[in-house]
């Protein structure tokens, strides 16, 4: 059976090594030119240096992207650039200028994945690009996975589609909303996230949203986040390349539960083990981070109104709060950077790559020196007691490792089902 | 130099012969175009009217097209009779593909405004579409000296939009319909595959209206919701039609005049819209563009702008969003600083093997410079005195006054860390 690849963001370093804990086949990451996420920590060639060893000794990829739409000036020292990403042994780059791609081709060998902001969305498009050179299409986001599978039986090019996260509204690479209102181009990692605002509609129907007043704003162009629990069956089916999930800027938390709840599902249905409850356990863990409401965006049929995100009725948050990562396991203590502050008595899983959450009672809380705490604050490092843990869970304890994420329940949670303890 | 338009109706047509240097005229039926509306007889018929007339008709294919609907599509136009056309407009790559498998006669005019702002990805499609490629349409955040050395260095005809409206946004999604309480009177689905004439050919079928932010109402862009989806427009329209002269000593081929109406409420003197009239005043617009540009911005139905016509600095903030000022010396670092409580610990994160004990400096994201002391007590989290590291390792020390996390423990030999900015200045301490 076909065995697609998963394929995770990553913003940083840690986020790398999470994403490659969890199970990920393959990470993408920014570099610190040339991309779409400006803003983003991107990596320095040391850190891609590092990361691009982690991922290797973990039989994962790097991808780097490079898929801004260049000006003639922002191509000093690409081709150089390029050089050095292929000597650091990064697998592939994902670029969306042509001009890009015949720079790369002329300066090194990398591999190169089309961007999905070069809106790729059909298989005339596709082989046009294979003529280029282009190695994998990363198709658009309004195509569903029968589409893609189409362009992939017309061309024989590897197709790879976002099954998870953020969307831009727009076609990809067509909104410069940013570039004229607010001087910054979209298109070379200045997006201001406009479609995100509220806007008053000339002749909207009142209480679109919010219901107070006449002329009510409502974010018409903010839409869902996408999910595609149910359609991993359908990525695995039809011979999808690669299984990407959204997230360059966003948190561990999410680049771990995302990972991990896709590697579930595409090793699940690779083994015939999917089930509702197990579609059930994914729902309700991709509920745990923040998200905007989901949907299934094009992945089954073109996304009509029903993807638009009522942001004015409140950010969903999640049923979880992050509370830090997995730094070093000791004989007696896991080592965690808290990213919000921890007491004693609070109640915290820690989500191991494979098998059920550990959750248990904080009662044993220390500074990272051994001296007792009550309460650490954000940023610091605690020492969590392993004989915390209930008689139960020690099994499952003695699977957390470094880069598993600590979470705290903030909504009351859905049973877990049964899950495997080991990745096949 | 030459002009061209949208045309929509024959009396459109007759203006454009009355207008002096328009040789051209842009048909969008709907079935292929963002904003058409015109049945595939209607764009026929103009096409056909439009070359009694001496003027150049091009097919306006400028609708992305995802797969499924990409097969309907080039069924469907497989069915027409395009010899009336001169030229196909596209903008999705997939366009160019089946005209050049299904319509190779047809010379291409590759709308190249989104991305496609370099000279060599210019040059790539001038290479990979070949000779059925006959013009490009640049794009309007190209600087003016970078659309004269295109004009100039590409091996085919340029375009460039000289007035209308600068669209900002293209969602396939139908995005206005629902908030709108005429919603339930329009039929905007093409997909359907009913009977075409009678679901495409009614121009107020579209969906209008305006947005505007929430702290900005007082300016509104004009958008759009068609069978291909969403589009809105900027507040302002290009307008570049007074500063034309290097252009067009460089080369430009074809100036576009875009006088779609998007708003048919308001009721501009100069220009005012005919329903169904795409090219109100095109001749008296030629005209004056030929003998009197600098009056015309002043008559102009809507405020205009060319906010990149003299440069384009869309990335000039981008530097300054960040607050990564040590990067340039992250290379070179041994170690980072992840936690700290005052007059407890440090806790680093080795980034290299490296042995304590040597003249180290740490580097502060406040920009100052401290010392690392010899007296530090490095150690292991066990406890275990720690003299020599492997990367990746966590590491505590003593506490060191102002250190904080993110700052870097640089070796003694790592770059100077006294810039010639005086405000990128670390301060030694």
């Amino acid at each position: 059976m076909h065995h697609p690849e998963l394929l995770a963001p990553a913003k940083n370093l840690e986020r790398l090594k999470v994403a490659v804990t969890y199970g990920a086949d393959a990470v993408y990451v920014g570099g610190e030119r040339y991309g779409l996420r400006a803003r983003a920590d991107n990596f320095t060639e040391a850190a891609l240096e590092q990361g691009v060893a982690f991922a290797h000794q973990h039989k994962a990829k790097v991808y780097v992207t490079l898929n801004a739409f260049l000006h003639d000036d922002d191509f000093a020292g690409l081709g150089a650039y390029c050089q050095r990403l292929q000597a650091l042994g990064v697998d592939a780059v994902i670029v969306s200028d042509l001009g890009v791609i015949r720079s790369i081709q002329q300066h090194s060998e990398l591999p190169i994945h089309l961007s999905t902001q070069a809106s790729c969305l059909n298989r005339y498009a596709a082989k046009i690009w294979q003529q280029v050179g282009v190695q994998r299409l990363i198709l658009g986001r309004e195509l569903s996975i029968a589409e893609a599978a189409a362009i992939h039986t017309a061309t024989g090019m590897e197709v790879e589609l976002f099954a998870h996260g953020a969307m831009c509204m727009a076609y990809s690479g067509h909104c410069t909303i940013s570039n004229f209102t607010a001087g910054r181009d979209s298109n070379r990692g200045g997006c201001i996230q406009s479609c995100r605002v509220p806007y008053f509609v000339q002749g909207a129907a009142v209480d679109s949203e919010v219901a107070s007043g006449a002329a009510n704003p409502v974010s018409f162009m903010s839409s869902r986040d996408l999910w595609g629990i149910d359609q991993v069956g359908n990525f695995v089916h039809q011979g999808i390349a690669s299984l990407k999930i959204e997230g360059r800027m966003k948190s561990s938390f999410y680049v771990a539960i995302a990972t991990r709840v896709y590697r579930t599902l595409i090793d699940a249905h690779r083994n015939g083990t999917c089930d509702g409850a197990l579609l059930a356990w994914a729902a309700s863990e991709l509920r745990s981070v923040p998200h905007r409401d989901y949907c299934s965006g094009s992945l089954e049929q073109p996304a009509g109104g029903e993807s638009v995100f009522g942001q004015l009725s409140g950010a969903n948050v999640g049923t979880h709060a992050y509370l830090g990562l997995v730094l070093e396991t000791t004989e007696t203590d896991w080592v965690v950077q808290l990213v919000e502050p921890l007491a004693v008595g609070d109640e915290i899983e820690v989500i191991p790559s494979v098998g059920a959450a550990v959750r248990w009672r904080v009662s044993h809380m220390t500074s990272v020196l051994g001296d007792r705490r009550s309460a650490m604050r954000q940023e610091s490092i605690a020492r969590l007691s392993k004989a915390d843990l209930p008689a139960d869970c020690a099994a499952a304890g003695a699977a957390i490792a470094p880069f598993h994420i600590l979470r705290r329940a903030t909504a009351p949670v859905a049973a877990a089902p049964r899950l495997a303890t080991a990745r096949p | 130099m030459l002009f061209n338009t949208f045309v929509t109706s024959l009396a459109d047509l007759d203006r454009c012969v009355a207008a002096p240097q328009v040789a051209e005229v842009l048909i969008e039926p709907a079935l292929l175009a963002r904003q058409g509306w015109l049945s595939a007889d209607a764009a026929q018929t103009l096409a056909i009217a439009a070359r009694q007339r001496g003027l150049r008709p091009v097919l306006v294919w400028d609708a992305l097209m995802p797969e499924q609907r990409m097969e309907q599509v080039g069924d469907r136009l497989q069915t027409w009779d395009l010899s009336p056309f001169a030229a196909l407009r596209i903008a999705d790559l997939g366009a160019a593909g089946w005209a050049q498998q299904h319509a190779p006669h047809l010379p291409l005019q590759l709308i190249a405004e989104a991305g496609n702002h370099n000279l060599a990805a210019l040059q790539g499609w001038c290479a990979l579409l070949g000779s059925s490629l006959e013009r490009v349409i640049l794009s309007i955040e190209l600087p003016e000296d970078k659309l004269m050395q295109y004009c100039q260095t590409l091996p085919v005809a340029c375009e460039v939009l000289g007035a209308g409206p600068i669209l900002l946004f293209y969602s396939p999604r139908p995005l206005l319909s629902a908030h709108l309480p005429l919603a339930d009177d329009v039929d905007a689905d093409v997909d359907k595959d009913s009977d075409e004439d009678s679901t495409e050919t009614d121009e107020s079928r579209l969906v209008r209206t305006t947005v505007a932010f929430e702290d900005t109402r007082d300016r509104p862009f004009p958008s759009l919701e068609t069978p291909h989806g969403t589009l809105m427009f900027f507040d302002k329209d290009q307008f570049i039609l007074d500063r034309l002269t290097p252009l067009k000593t460089a080369g430009l081929h074809t100036l576009r005049l875009d006088l779609r109406p998007l708003d048919l409420t308001a009721a501009p003197a100069q220009f005012a819209a005919q329903a169904g009239d795409a090219a109100p005043a095109i001749d008296r617009l030629c005209q004056q563009i030929l003998q009197d540009p600098a009056s015309i911005r002043p008559q102009w139905p809507r405020p205009t702008r060319a906010p990149f016509f003299q440069a384009n600095r869309t990335t000039a903030l981008i530097p300054r969003m960040k607050t990564r000022w040590l990067d340039p010396w992250r290379p070179h670092a041994l170690a980072e600083v992840i936690a700290s409580e005052k007059d407890n610990y440090l806790v680093f994160r080795t980034l290299r093997s490296f042995s304590f004990g040597g003249d180290y400096t740490l580097l502060l994201p406040t920009k100052e410079v401290v010392a690392f002391p010899q007296s530090c007590n490095p150690r292991s989290l066990t406890g275990a005195p720690q003299a020599e590291t492997l990367p990746d390792q966590l590491i505590l020390t003593h506490w060191i006054k102002k250190v904080v996390p993110g700052s870097l423990l640089l070796p003694p030999d790592r770059p100077a860390l006294l810039s010639s900015s005086k405000k990128g200045n670390p301060s030694k301490k």
